[in-house]
């Protein structure tokens, strides 16, 4: 997979004729439409009921509007109404939420592109570890489950004061995120020729003009790739969100889990996951041009 | 390799960044586990092993560390054999296939917890839409929440719902990147779509297959905020995996010390499990060379 | 007025030396080409010069200046690639007037400087283009103008040619060799490619597993290789090696006679050229007889493969109109002054 010069879609494996062809793809065509009703099933759902009032819920499930139940925007209405309006103000957290996490995909992006780079150009050695052994352990913090780190999180924070604040959220995040960076990061700076770095050091580049004059230029699709991966995983973090803050900061996914506690009507409980989630539906739509290109494939060969 | 006396500034940030962010908790972590640190106690004294031999006989502990794997084993399982079925399916040149694949990596994209959430309402046993549309095929109503099996196994379907896709993509790149070589040697010595499946795409997958089922394994053991959500590990503690425990034990029950020495465990097991299992599989399926370097 | 001096440099890659003891001076103006066989070490030492790599030992200085520490911009060198290594996200435009625009070189003289170049490089109309969307040999004039822009001190050329097909390498071969003519720039070339080391170079510096084997102008290297090496490296079809004893003034091979110097005396290595062994023995003993095996007319000459009696295996080259047929014999003798005797221990030269 070269990504400075996309090779052209090849067609692979071997062809069935006759009939057996046509019931394969009957039968294809058959489970990709299952599946794809599936994938989009929880979001109709969802959406159909957020158009919802009492009597379209109460008498078991409905499907269609107008026809099994007369709409109403309350849902949707209750997104910007106060809690003393019947309302769940959503504005708030979602503010929240998009900040934290795009400072933090921000910082974790800056931060392990450069090591990324430097893994990618030169080499390290810390006794017997090599520039492998390094990225296996930016990579492998990974396994870590979150549920691990929030205890020490939670009293290193109080004891810094940065409980329940967004920068002692965003610090976490940055951790969460740079693995990704890196791994994503590394696979990319190894495809593209080391001679670019050279040539640009010749021309008259000192090695960090040289990392963002022409390297980094020629990694723009791992960078998207990173980006809207640490977007995904920042804007979709409940644990550190919900171990972490508590009343100052609320962020989107912990908000919308202590409505579902609290009793709030399913429409507006469905207005507000739907909400919560469409740039990450939007995201999906970018992201998929840069992965199914094989962007991964190197990664995961581990 | 370039060779400069800049190389540091690139790389000691991160590395920086992660020591601190990780690593000292980590040992913190150690040593919060050596000490009896709880609501009533909360300093750091030191008081030995004994968190250790609690946890030893903890049977919540060892319980919960069952329902994950059981339920890992399960996703994984199925996420594999779906990802990888609709990666086939749209590896070629296919009708709609854009659309079908930007469908199906919509779900690992959104947030699992607020999906979560969405799907408590569509498992709702007398409201949902899950029974309703089982009564259409005749099926009498499943108490989605209320016992352990059907519990057990909504989760698995959401996780499934969730995570296919990812599989799916991991799958799909992975295929879009084999050589075209092999095909057709494959193509001349006349082997028919089955044999070419089994002797040139499934080796040839090999060593992404296993990649993807190792960070699959990897993500799916932290499964804690779909049960939150869902089923606070109920009923009874039938889905209550070991990340939901540590959190109820820790910052619920703030048995802080206690909490941290299960986290060392868990994580030791965990590490250890994986270890084993990345070398029996790299063994199994790719023979004793070890994987395909990229 | 650029001189390069290496001297006493060793680079160590762990416990493998690419390079060992080597002393070097590129004069002033000079075409020094550095040809070997792969892994010896010709690319690295350049990568030394250009500061992309650093020696374990030994120092580097141009015009007198030690170049320890100087990062490659520095320098004052400009290099051309083997892969090119244009920038891709650039236009041609835009990758020529980089290193100006780097320098802080005001825009009008840029603009001035790379129009300049690539009029005489017949680039002018690629300008818009970028790398992805020309050809290797295109690319590759590119990466030439790009160092030729920069007008530095010193060209440095590692395999400029070596991705191109034979007909480009030819062409820019004599692109290059003008452009020196032209410009009179110290300049180092590396190639694998004997050919281009001999057509290239006034002086040429042969390497061979991070040693240097000879330094010397082509016509010496070629008429008096200092060993075996050197002898079997530089010349294509390679030099004929055949077993020989020396005594009393004359080195026997089988029953042929050649003078040799009288202190000279066991057993040598005889290496004649496949162009000086003639094919016009009478056939009697003061021959070496040889049946053809094979026949390769190349347009100008012919190649002949044969085997002598005793097996060895021999090339000649005969004129154009020679007519010969395989399974035939032939009767060679040694062009008289052109053998060249070797110590078979130490390979080293001995005439």
């Amino acid at each position: 997979m070269s990504t400075l010069e996309p090779v052209r879609e090849r067609v692979r494996g071997v062809a069935m004729t006759g009939l057996r062809a046509d019931l394969y793809r009957v039968l294809k065509y058959a489970a990709l439409i299952a599946w794809a009703i599936f994938v989009v099933a929880p979001f109709l759902w969802a959406l159909s009921t957020s158009f919802k009032s009492d009597p379209g819920v109460v008498g078991g499930a409905t499907y269609i509007p107008f026809l099994e139940y007369e709409p109403t925007v309350d849902g949707w209405t209750a997104l910007f109404r106060d809690t003393s309006s019947g309302g769940i103000s959503m504005q708030g957290p979602y503010l929240s939420s998009l900040v934290v996490s795009l400072i933090s995909t921000a910082i974790a992006l800056f931060l392990g592109t450069l090591a990324a780079y430097g893994l990618s150009r030169f080499t390290f050695r810390a006794g017997p570890l090599g520039n492998n052994d390094i990225t296996f352990f930016f990579i492998s913090q990974r396994i870590m489950p979150p549920a691990v780190l929030a205890i020490p999180y939670f009293l290193l924070l109080r004891f810094t004061g940065l409980l329940d604040t967004h920068l002692g959220l965003i610090l976490v995040y940055v951790a969460m995120l740079l693995p990704i960076v890196v791994w994503v990061m590394v696979d990319f700076f190894n495809t593209v020729p080391i001679e670019l770095d050279e040539a640009a050091l010749i021309d008259g580049c000192n090695p960090i003009q040289a990392f963002y004059r022409i390297i980094l230029p020629n990694c723009a699709p791992g960078m998207v790739v990173a980006t809207l991966l640490c977007i995904i995983f920042s804007w979709s973090d409940f644990f550190f969100a919900l171990t972490l803050t508590f009343a100052k900061v609320q962020l989107l996914p912990p908000t919308i889990v202590i409505l579902n506690s609290n009793k709030v009507p399913w429409w507006s409980l469905s207005a507000s996951a739907l909400v919560s989630v469409l740039p990450l539906v939007i995201i999906a739509f970018v992201l998929e041009r840069y992965l199914a290109r094989g962007t991964l494939a190197g990664v995961i060969r581990e | 390799m370039l060779d400069s006396r800049y190389k540091h500034i690139f790389l000691l940030p991160a590395l920086l960044a992660l020591v601190a962010i990780i690593i000292f908790p980590l040992i913190y972590t150690v040593r919060l586990s050596l000490s009896g640190w709880d609501v009533n106690f909360p300093e750091l004294d030191y008081i030995g092993w004994d968190n250790y031999a609690r946890a030893i006989a903890d049977g919540r502990f060892w319980d919960s560390m069952g329902t994950l794997y059981l339920m890992v084993l399960f996703c994984v399982v199925f996420e594999y054999l779906l990802g990888f079925a609709l990666a086939l399916m749209l590896w070629k040149e296919v009708t709609a296939g854009r659309f079908f694949r930007v469908l199906f990596i919509v779900p690992m994209c959104v947030t699992p917890v607020v999906m979560a959430v969405v799907w408590r309402t569509i498992f709702h046993e007398t409201l949902g839409p899950m029974n309703d549309v089982l009564g259409w095929f005749g099926i009498p109503a499943v108490p989605w929440l209320s016992k352990s099996g059907p519990a057990f196994a909504a989760v698995i379907i959401i996780d499934v719902w969730q995570w296919t896709s990812f599989m799916f993509i991991l799958l799909l790149a992975g295929l879009m990147s084999l050589p075209r070589e092999p095909y057709e040697a494959a193509q001349i010595d006349g082997a028919g779509p089955i044999r070419t499946f089994v002797h040139v795409t499934f080796p040839l997958m090999a060593p992404i297959t296993l990649g993807a089922l190792i960070i699959r394994l990897i993500e799916s053991s932290k499964l804690m905020e779909t049960i939150y959500a869902l089923t606070s590990g109920g009923p009874g503690s039938s889905t209550e995996t070991t990340s939901y425990l540590l959190y109820i034990r820790g910052l619920r029950e703030f048995q802080i010390g206690y909490t941290a020495s299960l986290s060392i465990i868990y994580l030791a097991i965990m590490i250890i499990a994986l270890t084993i299992f990345a070398r029996s599989m790299s063994r199994l399926m790719i023979g004793r060379q070890g994987p395909v370097r990229a | 007025m650029a001189e390069v001096v290496v001297s006493g440099v060793f680079k160590r890659f762990g416990p493998v030396a690419a390079l060992s003891e080597i002393d070097l001076t590129v004069h002033d103006n000079e075409f020094v080409v550095l040809v070997g066989p792969s892994g010896s070490g010709k690319s690295t030492l350049l990568r030394i010069v250009a500061g992309l790599e650093r020696q374990s030992e030994g120092s580097v200085t141009i015009d007198g200046r030690d170049m320890a520490g100087v990062a490659p911009k520095d320098r004052d060198v400009a290099m051309v690639f083997q892969s090119h290594a244009l920038y891709p996200h650039m236009n041609v435009f835009d990758n020529l007037a980089f290193n100006q625009r780097i320098r802080g070189v005001d825009r009008k003289t840029v603009d001035a400087r790379v129009r300049e170049v690539a009029e005489r490089l017949e680039i002018t109309e690629l300008l818009r283009r970028r790398p992805r969307q020309m050809s290797g040999g295109q690319r590759q004039r590119v990466a030439i103008g790009r160092a030729l822009v920069r007008d530095p001190r010193i060209f440095l050329f590692d395999e400029p040619l070596s991705n191109l097909d034979a007909e480009l390498r030819v062409r820019l071969r004599t692109v290059i060799k003008r452009l020196h003519k032209e410009m009179r720039r110290t300049s180092v070339y590396v190639t694998h490619d004997q050919v281009e080391a001999m057509t290239l170079a006034d002086r040429v510096v042969v390497l061979r597993d991070g040693r240097i084997e000879q330094i010397g102008d082509p016509d010496t290297l070629y008429e008096r290789p200092a060993n075996e090496f050197v002898a079997g490296f530089i010349g294509s079809p390679a030099m004929n090696f055949l077993q020989g004893e020396a005594a009393g003034g004359v080195v026997r091979i089988g029953t042929v006679e050649t003078t040799a110097a009288d202190s000279l005396s066991g057993p040598v290595t005889v290496g004649i050229r496949p162009e000086d062994l003639l094919a016009e023995g009478a056939g009697d003993g003061a021959s070496i007889r040889a049946r053809i095996t094979l026949v390769e007319p190349m347009g100008a000459d012919t190649l002949v493969f044969c085997t002598t009696e005793e097996g060895q295996e021999l090339t000649v080259r005969l004129p154009r109109y020679t007519a010969v047929r395989e399974r035939e014999t032939l009767s060679l003798t040694p062009r008289p002054g052109a053998v060249h005797l070797f110590d078979p221990e130490t390979g080293q030269r001995l005439n």
